[in-house]
């Protein structure tokens, strides 16, 4: 993660260090799951400081992976707090198995999935499309057509923009998988996880995902050669 | 463009998209919300809670009801014993010419019960075991159940069924029949 620098890690490696294992530990690669691994025992014997670093080293990789199934930075934060209170309520169930964000993500992701299923949701969610699908339309009709100079079409403030606004209109299952594996904060296998697919069809999702980007790019004139 | 270029611009997009991240109050307020976790359960969980709490609160209505019962009954056995028999057939409408019904009139639930003998001593002997029980040291201020006489009911005199005779006539034979032969038409003018 980017925010475990190294002073972090060293303190937090000292502390883990200093905890009794009372069973038998999993075999861990990763440092950074090693220290979270630590942490978990720490918290699991009822330290609390210990489990608001989980918190704090873990947010911001379950706040976007809320965020890029909903969409909203409101109900993103309210999935992440939520996220983190289940995990303390089954924290004494964590057998180490699995790496401890891996599982701490797929707890996430379920939740966000029920907030995007949530009847309450869909109902302001579909008040906000109409609205947006407004501005989409006035977006799409100001789009630079083929007839315009390659000055014109090379705005990047404007690609940039259209490729923002057609990431929305495609398939959730491929939108998720494009915007997971973009953030560049989790590994295929834990996207993989998440989403309770195999690597290779989250690999597949993400190049499909990308293809029909481009395809709807040369449709408002944005083809290259 | 280039496709390079297209990748790129969806790369940045992406990456741009998702560049969010919770403030740093986030810790505190999942702190404050570990300290009230009933508040924020699901909508379906509070109301199934609360429909399992009322399944609860009916069925224990129910059971209570169904065993104060038996007890609140009297015991039907003395009152069933001066019970007389019914006559098998009454007259539907005193001094009229029609024949007796022939089908057994309606009994009603406290005579079906009386002849349902298997119904009756259970009910009894549930009632018996009650005043049994209840039989001991009697409690300040309250007499001990003394013997229940049984109840004598009068038998019931059934009226007699009176009929007038029933005299069967020969049938009249109508008068002959005459046929005459429809009237001409008068021709209009």
């Amino acid at each position: 993660m980017a925010e475990s620098t190294d002073d972090v890690s060293a303190t937090l490696t000292l502390m883990a260090s200093e905890v009794p294992v009372t069973r038998s530990e999993p075999v861990v690669s990763n440092p950074d799951s090693a220290i979270d691994l630590a942490l978990v025992r720490r918290a699991q014997a009822g330290d609390d400081q210990a489990f608001g670093q989980l918190v704090e080293r873990n947010r911001r990789a379950v706040y976007r992976a809320a965020f890029a199934a909903l969409g909203s930075a409101e109900d993103a934060e309210d999935v992440a707090q939520e996220t983190f209170v289940a995990v303390y309520q089954k924290l004494q169930g964590f057998r180490g198995d699995s790496a401890f964000r891996t599982w701490l993500l797929a707890i996430a992701w379920r939740k966000a999935l029920d907030r995007r299923r949530s009847v309450s949701r869909w109902l302001r969610m579909t008040v906000t499309h109409d609205r947006a699908d407004g501005d989409e339309r006035d977006m799409v009709e100001q789009m630079p057509d083929t007839s315009r100079s390659q000055e014109d079409v090379l705005s990047d403030e404007d690609l940039q923009r259209t490729v923002k606004r057609l990431i929305g209109t495609l398939p959730r299952k491929l939108r998720d998988a494009l915007l997971l594996s973009g953030s560049g904060d989790y590994s295929y296998e834990q996207i993989g996880s998440m989403l309770g697919i195999p690597v290779g069809t989250v690999k597949w999702r993400v190049s499909e995902a990308r293809r029909l980007l481009k395809k709807k790019l040369a449709s408002v004139g944005y083809a290259y050669e | 463009m280039s496709e390079r270029q297209i990748d790129e611009a969806i790369d940045e997009a992406v990456r741009d998209l998702m560049n969010v991240d919770a403030d740093a109050a986030f810790r505190a307020r999942v702190v404050e919300r570990l300290r009230k976790p009933t508040s924020h359960a699901p909508l379906w969980r509070q109301l199934s809670i609360v429909s399992g709490a009322v399944a609860l609160v009916v069925i224990a209505v129910a059971l209570t009801r169904s065993g104060e019962k038996p007890a609140v009954e009297p015991a039907p056995a003395a009152v069933t014993s001066a019970v007389q028999p019914r006559p098998a057939v009454e007259p539907r409408v005193a001094g009229s010419s029609a024949p007796a019904a022939t089908r057994p009139p309606a009994r009603s639930s406290a005579q079906r019960r009386a002849e349902n003998p298997t119904h009756q001593i259970a009910r009894g002997a549930l009632a018996a075991t009650v005043a049994d029980d209840a039989a001991g040291p009697p409690p300040d201020g309250i007499e001990p159940l003394g013997h229940i006489r049984p109840i004598a009911l009068a038998p019931i005199a059934p009226e007699p069924i009176i009929t007038t005779e029933i005299v069967i006539a020969p049938l009249t034979l109508p008068s002959e029949l005459v046929i005459v032969p429809l009237a001409p038409q008068i021709e209009r003018e």
